[in-house]
């Protein structure tokens, strides 16, 4: 197990804490290699300290202010493999993004082939918007609706951005001792080269009701800025915070 | 000045129009100059669409075709290679707001009304949307939009993410609504869509989020990675004192955007380097828009025009976002592709070009007439390497009070009730540390330049302020 170092402590930021101040996150054993769901609420930090949002009523994540949206990932071992579900939605945009991804059953989880729907229910532009596709990575190459990208490197070690939703868990199970190294498919879409993902400490998050003791996780690589991933004491993933952005886990079903 | 007296613009050409002899060989002794294609024709009655890609706060240098090494822009580049990249183009007003109401007005923000962030634009003044959508356009936006007061729906048909958006889960969402529309429509009717990605705006959250960093590096790994301070980083200059104020201001402990005062000088690289990622993001959104255009039944026939609103300090002058006048934040990208149709690789580092051209550039790729009091001029026989008589300054404001115009050779920088003004020599001293308004031997320059700033704004026809007040362009000094 390495050294532990000092956290970054980036979750003081004052409008991170305007969150966990509300925040009780779940507790419990937890699984990662099982089938689970989780549902994150996502908020935009403001880049100014302003006002506090108006507070979510009712459910989950009651009290918190109210979320720029929601990520819902769920994953359950599938035929050798790992089948992730997404479902990301900006609810001031109408936007949501849903996806059906077929993974590798191993630390990267890395996506084998999927589709992807977007949809928008705003009025005016909803038909226009719609869509879907399919992508795949076979034998290396990036294909995208049964067409090969033009360009792109052969894909070894790789992951997706969703997927690291589930690879850190696995990370935490499997005692947090090595950091992964590899590229990563932003969306399915992007490709982000030379991604590392590293333990970076333990540190205590303060929440509403109690100090979490957290394991952290630091991701760089090209084309993200960094990226803080933090498990509970049973490698359940509970908050994410990268850039302007910042989910927590409000739901969870196993 | 020289004058000119030919032009279509209310603004009568004499005051800011030169022949600009010689533009084919001019263009020819350019570096990255190269003709690819032979010019085409448009067919007028075909009429092109349009792919407007506007970014936010992106430097006009912080591009890798535009030679800075440390940024990775492959889709940028993509855009300047297959187009014309205008290397001297110019915000009207660098932040948000007052730059997009030049963008879709085609007038300068004393007469648009939004001389920053939140002022409403002018009501009769008509924009892009409603001008096209008049003349047989079908007319959309999605992104940022960000024109106070002026209902984005109804100058245009709004697709997918808010026109409020502040990117709330990134430009993917803006960048979906572009790919869905590009594989959706309709093509028997030509099209406007205006697409505001975000990025790399979101740079505005690092001095708060940081800020109980006090100063001290939080990543280490990153050590070996960080872009070098630039050389203006430490000028010894004399600066007017809204900049000194700014500066002061942002130095001291307290408060938000504050505490820069103890930034290490790893701490301002590490600035540069976000910077640099964000730009890395939002290029990536613009590779999958045009990856979806070049797949699309549109891909011959659409102009793409990409440009931003402001840029940002990102350490020169030891600066930081925007609302000033040094060309980290006033100057922008501009970059024109119509593959097939224009020269590629054009990089045009001697036309001054401006944000009120884009309207009346569209305009004439689209074939239809320009609304009344037009200030700017379409880029399109720039754009054709037709030799055409231009202009030879362009103006920018900042705030309510900062004036600055642009000529060949020189800026210059003043504020309204400040005895310090700057000059600077934009061709031996780009990075604008020697202020040459400080001695006499430029005397005459400043001179002739506020004579004409002042002469050009004039004629602007002032917009009112909502309380019935009037912009300081009208008011006795």
């Amino acid at each position: 197990m390495p050294d532990d170092k000092s956290a970054s402590e980036v979750w003081q930021f004052k409008n991170v804490l305007r969150v966990l101040n509300a925040y009780d996150p779940p507790a419990g054993k937890f699984d990662p290699a099982g089938a689970w769901e989780h549902a994150y609420n996502i908020h935009f930090l403001n880049i100014r300290e302003g006002k506090a949002k108006s507070k979510a009523k009712g459910g989950s994540g009651a009290g918190m202010p109210k979320p720029d949206g929601i990520l819902k990932v769920s994953s359950a071992p599938k035929g050798g493999d790992i089948e992730l579900l997404v479902e990301s939605s900006a609810l001031m945009d109408d936007d949501l993004t849903t996806a059906r991804i077929r993974c590798t059953n191993d630390r990267l989880c890395a996506p084998l082939s999927w589709e992807i729907r977007f949809t928008n229910q705003r009025a005016s532009g909803r038909k226009l918007v719609t869509f879907s596709k399919t992508g795949a990575v076979e034998n290396g190459i990036l294909m995208k609706e049964g067409k090969p990208v033009k360009g792109m490197k052969r894909l070894e070690a790789y992951t997706c951005d969703w997927s690291l939703f589930d690879a850190v868990q696995r990370l935490g199970r499997d005692n947090f001792a090595s950091a992964l190294t590899c590229d990563m498919l932003e969306y399915l879409d992007v490709l982000r080269e030379n991604q590392t993902l590293k333990y970076r400490g333990k540190t205590q998050v303060a929440c509403a009701s109690k100090k979490v003791d957290a394991r952290e996780y630091l991701q760089f690589g090209e084309g993200v800025l960094p990226t803080h991933y933090y498990l509970d004491a049973h490698n359940r993933l509970f908050m994410v915070l990268g850039s302007r952005r910042l989910f927590v886990l409000v739901n969870e079903k196993a | 000045m020289k004058s000119d007296s030919r032009g279509p613009a209310a603004i009568p050409r004499r005051d800011f129009l030169k022949i600009s002899a010689g533009v084919a060989s001019a263009l020819a002794v350019m570096p990255s100059f190269a003709m690819n294609v032979s010019i085409i024709p448009s067919d007028r009655k075909q009429k092109p669409n349009f792919l407007f890609l506007n970014l936010d706060q992106l430097s006009c240098e912080a591009i890798r075709h535009h030679g800075c090494t440390a940024v990775k822009t492959p889709n940028l580049d993509r855009i300047a290679r297959q187009g014309v990249s205008f290397t001297q183009s110019y915000s009207t007003n660098p932040v948000c707001c007052p730059a997009r109401s030049s963008w879709f007005s085609g007038r300068y923000t004393p007469e648009t009304g939004v001389m920053v962030n939140g002022m409403p634009m002018a009501r009769e003044i008509p924009d892009l949307g409603q001008w096209l959508r008049r003349n047989g356009y079908q007319v959309f936006h999605t992104g940022k939009w960000h024109i106070p007061q002026r209902d984005v729906s109804r100058s245009f048909t709004v697709l997918g993410s808010d026109p409020k958006n502040t990117a709330s889960l990134g430009d993917i969402v803006t960048t979906k609504s572009v790919e869905g529309f590009l594989r959706n429509y309709d093509p028997s009717e030509p099209f406007f869509l205006a697409a505001g990605l975000l990025n790399p705006h979101d740079i505005c959250s690092f001095v708060l989020t940081n800020t109980m960093y006090r100063g001290v590096m939080p990543y280490p790994e990153l050590a070996g990675e960080l872009p070098p301070l630039p050389p203006n980083f430490n000028v010894a200059m004399r600066e007017p004192q809204a900049i000194v104020a700014r500066k002061e201001r942002y130095m001291r402990d307290g408060g938000e955007e504050s505490g820069l005062g103890r930034w290490k000088e790893d701490y301002w690289r590490f600035y540069i380097w976000a910077y640099y990622h964000y730009i890395a993001m939002v290029d990536a959104q613009v590779g999958l828009i045009l990856d979806t255009l070049e797949a699309s039944r549109f891909a011959g026939n659409t102009v793409v025009i990409l440009s931003a609103d402001h840029g940002d300090g990102h350490a020169r002058h030891k600066m930081i976002l925007k609302s000033f006048l040094y060309d980290e934040a006033a100057r922008v990208p501009l970059m024109i592709s119509w593959p097939g149709r224009l020269p590629e690789n054009v990089l045009d580092d001697r036309h001054l070009v401006s944000g009120v051209d884009l309207f009346p550039t569209v305009c004439d790729f689209a074939g239809v007439p320009t609304p009344p009091d037009m200030r700017g001029y379409s880029l399109r026989p720039l754009a054709e390497n037709a030799a055409k008589p231009w202009r030879d300054f362009v103006v920018s404001h900042t705030g309510l009070d900062g004036r600055m115009i642009r000529t060949n050779g020189y800026k210059l920088i003043t504020y309204r009730n400040d005895p310090v003004i700057q000059l600077f020599d934009m061709k031996n001293d780009p990075w604008e540390t020697k202020n040459l308004a400080e001695g006499t031997a430029h005397a005459s320059v400043v001179k002739d330049h506020l004579k004409t700033l002042d002469e050009f704004e004039a004629k602007f026809k002032v917009a009112s302020l909502p309380n019935g007040r009037r912009l300081p362009s009208e008011s006795s000094e």
